[in-house]
């Protein structure tokens, strides 16, 4: 059977799928064989794109994001778009109009989010597969945790975002998701480097990240302020008995402090939103997406679209991010946000000089039940994403690592490493996952 | 951060700035939710900030500049313009 229309089976279970590509190429390459699925909001050719917003539904981007181009210039066969939260705006998945992916390993729980499809498919693919997924603020590290599969956040400007519908420009990343830590550095071996449609992007050397061996004396960092309260004890068991089979391999785990981290949440939001609100300015229904009859004044026309387009969380965030940036506000909080993120990562960078990686529970709890969720003010939604909020803000890579279970459930070790030491990061998955 | 009290009106003005139309329903619950929310984002004031310098990207970004010379787009522009006359987007009346 073709991985097309096994994917297609098993989206009517799992619902992991916004669009599927009409046919699927391949050709020779490193991806030769490899079915690669791409988050809705990076474009692909031919396919509608719609971010997870309905503002969106209808658009058929007439080019490839650069990240694509990659993947079929390597064999890769393009399959389809996977869903999400609109415009990433979540951590469960469940902020969009269309397809709210299923856990697979309970379907009465939430993939996480806010690339869930991307996750979702991931874990139950029994096909060779791969997944483009994006992250803002914990968008690939919180689904892989709670699906159980491996997700690659690289460093802010390694991967080119041509292509991408912007969330947050100083925030977004394009990543990777595997069933191995090996698959993943495959993907991401072939999507990092130059790109001249993005200025963003830096021109160090691309290693072959799939070059994966043990690490010498690895130093593993465990941030006090990613234990104890907050987080789930169970989740805590279970990191703590993976970092102590690390160590009894040879790695040497040391205490450090990452001071801000408290403050790295507000931080985020502020900025992530300020972001937000300017990017999603360009959604008027003239020249893509939703567009209707054309009646009244430019404000008239522009405000009706908006408002039937933009899902509550998206207009949430719209005004607070009108608000943080606004003459009078803007350097209490905008500006602000920014100075804590430079102490933000100082802290990092302070920590780095001693250790190799940092490793923490990925998110506090195992993935909540679409009931428990319902429950959820949004404030709660965003204390969600506590842990994975400050290297995202600190643009450093970070991988989730199945490392067990708890209440059946998957749970992720986080990896963070200094701004462009993937490879050593991923070493370091490797040998969890070995472990 | 200003004690900033999210009223209604407020909430009534960003809406506006941000083309957005809301009910007197969802006024009430934005307001009660901005409210929360922005009270929250006040922990940042326990922050020493002074002399610190602001971090617009996570690492330096640097110039990248090329050659000032024309490409031809490979795709249309106007490939999901509904509404256009020639190369023309068709907009709302300017009154």
């Amino acid at each position: 059977m073709n991985s097309l229309k096994r994917a297609k089976e098993l989206d009517q279970e799992y619902h992991f799928m916004n669009a599927f590509a009409d046919s699927l190429d391949s050709g020779e390459g490193r991806l030769k064989g490899y079915t690669v699925s791409v988050k809705d909001n990076v474009c692909v050719k031919g396919v509608q794109s719609t971010a997870g917003s309905k503002v969106l539904e209808g658009y058929v981007p007439p080019f490839d994001a650069t990240v694509i181009a990659k993947c079929r210039a390597e064999g890769a066969s393009i399959l389809g778009k996977t869903t999400q939260d609109e415009f990433g705006f979540g951590t469960f998945n469940v902020n969009t109009p269309f397809n709210k992916p299923l856990n697979p390993h309970d379907p009465e729980r939430s993939t996480g989010g806010s690339s869930g499809g991307a996750a979702c498919i991931t874990a139950v693919a029994d096909f060779p597969h791969l997944a483009i997924s994006e992250s803002t603020g914990g968008s690939i590290s919180c689904p892989a945790s709670w699906c159980g599969v491996v997700g690659v956040t690289p460093t802010y400007g390694r991967v080119s975002r041509w292509g991408l519908i912007d969330y947050a420009n100083s925030l977004d990343k394009i990543g990777v998701m595997g069933k191995t830590v090996k698959e993943a550095a495959l993907l991401l071996s072939v999507i990092s480097g130059p790109d001249k449609y993005d200025s963003t992007v830096l021109d160090t050397p691309v290693p072959d990240y799939t070059e994966l061996e043990s690490v010498e004396e690895l130093k593993v960092g465990v941030p006090k302020e990613y234990y104890g309260e907050g987080i789930n004890s169970d989740v805590e068991k279970t990191i703590w008995s993976t970092l102590k089979k690390l160590e009894s391999k040879g790695a040497k785990l040391i205490d450090v402090s990452l001071p801000h981290t408290k403050y790295a949440l507000s931080s985020y939001y502020i900025i992530a939103m300020a972001e937000a609100s300017t990017n999603l300015s360009k959604f008027s229904g003239l020249r893509y997406g939703l567009q209707e009859h054309i009646e009244g004044d430019f404000n008239q026309y522009f405000s009706k679209i908006r408002t039937l387009g933009f899902g509550d969380e998206s207009k949430r965030r719209v005004m607070l991010g009108t608000f943080t940036r606004m003459a009078g506000y803007r350097d209490a909080y905008y500006l602000k946000a920014l100075k804590v993120r430079t102490k933000v990562i100082e802290d990092f960078k302070h920590a780095f000089e001693a250790v190799d990686v940092l490793a923490a529970p990925t998110m506090p709890v195992v993935a909540p039940r679409f009931d428990e969720i319902e429950e959820l003010e949004p404030i709660q939604h965003y204390m969600m994403d506590i842990l994975t909020v400050a290297p995202n803000l600190a643009g450093i890579p970070m991988v989730s690592v199945p490392c067990g279970t708890s209440e059946d459930m998957p749970v992720g070790l986080h990896l963070m490493a200094d701004h462009l030491q993937e490879h050593t990061m991923l070493r370091a998955a490797w040998e969890v996952e070995n472990l | 951060m200003a004690e900033i009290a999210v009223t209604r009106e407020l909430v009534k003005e960003l809406a506006k700035a941000a083309r957005l139309v809301l009910s007197e329903e969802e006024t009430d619950k934005y307001t009660q939710q901005l409210s929360v929310i922005l009270d929250a984002f006040k922990e940042l004031d326990e922050v020493p900030t002074d002399g610190v310098e602001p971090s617009y990207h996570p690492i330096e970004i640097k110039d990248s500049l090329r050659e000032d010379k024309p490409e031809k787009w490979e795709w249309d522009p106007l490939a999901n313009v509904k509404d256009h006359e020639g190369k023309y987007i068709r907009g709302p009346r300017i009154k």
